[in-house]
């Protein structure tokens, strides 16, 4: 695989090497699944089973196991999400209420009213 | 009608012969359990390291898992991002539209990386970098120059409405003298 290469080091051609012989062995299994004639009767469903991809997608199902609460995620999740979503909503209901008391009280003139130009 | 009755005849045959020859006309159920292909705890030891490598049909020096910084996946390894579009075409791939081979690792974004999603090898022809100080640098001209000429704007020179009401007075008619 890699020998005619003069400027890769044994190490590289010997990882090249290793990783064309699982790649050979996979493909030899595949090749192997995708012709056999038993394959048909079984009822197997008609799609191979995958562990790369049965790997992924048990992965994606059991992240939360990996979890940890830690600082740096619980500073992250205070600033990007919490508080976002609690300043936001302070400050809106802050500014509406103010906007209604000075409307309640008569301070705001005609000239001064929202959407003047509508 | 005479493979029916064939098959029928064969499958007695094939019962008389071995009893647990059942599986004729039956669907496998081939169920993966997640518990048993989940990723393992993050591998601390070298020979944890090695089975995990081999778990996953990589060689030791290629297997990197993520940091167990509590956002980890456990041992699931950290592979090079190559999208689909990256992948080359002439290559005999196992499932050629995927471009993948069968029993490959799939990278944790997998599903984003396909070729009809997000090219993440792709070199953009300016960097996000560029692209923010562009953007930053329009709008603040643009906004300057807005603001600038606030003070300076044109209004239709009109007076308020003269409505009429009791007790209001907006003009007289006396002759000119």
């Amino acid at each position: 695989m890699g020998d005619g290469q003069v400027d890769a080091s044994f190490e590289e051609k010997r990882a090249v090497a290793e990783r064309a012989k699982l790649r050979a062995a996979l493909k030899k299994e595949y090749i192997k699944q995708l012709t056999d004639p038993h394959r048909h009767a079984s009822g197997e469903g008609g799609y191979l089973f995958d562990s790369g991809v049965q790997r992924f997608m048990s992965m994606r199902a059991t992240m939360y196991d990996h979890f940890r609460p830690t600082l740096k995620g619980g500073i992250m999740w205070f600033s990007f999400v919490l508080f976002p979503i609690i300043g936001y909503g302070y400050f809106l209901n802050k500014k509406r209420r103010e906007f209604d008391e000075k409307c309640r009280r008569g301070e705001i003139a005609y000239k001064d009213r929202l959407f003047k130009f509508i | 009608m005479a493979y029916v009755i064939g098959i029928g005849v064969l499958r007695k045959l094939v019962l008389k012969v071995n009893k647990n020859a059942l599986l004729l006309g039956c669907s496998r159920n081939v169920a993966a359990w997640n518990k048993d292909w989940k990723p393992g705890p993050y591998p601390k030891t070298p020979e944890e390291r090695a089975a995990a490598a081999k778990k996953y049909g990589l060689i030791p020096e290629d297997y990197v898992p993520y940091p167990d910084d509590g956002d980890g996946y456990g041992d699931y390894p950290k592979l090079p991002p190559i999208s689909g579009e990256a992948r080359d075409p002439y290559y005999a791939w196992d499932f050629p539209v995927l471009k993948k081979n069968y029993g490959e690792p799939l990278h944790v974004i997998s599903d984003m990386l396909g070729e009809d999603r997000y090219n993440i090898n792709a070199k953009p022809r300016f960097s996000t970098a560029t692209q923010l100080m562009v953007f930053l640098g329009v709008m603040t001209v643009l906004a300057s120059l807005f603001l600038l000429a606030e003070n300076f704007s044109y209004v239709h020179p009109v007076m308020p409405k003269q409505y009429p009401g009791p007790g209001v007075k907006h003009y007289t008619f006396e002759p000119a003298e």
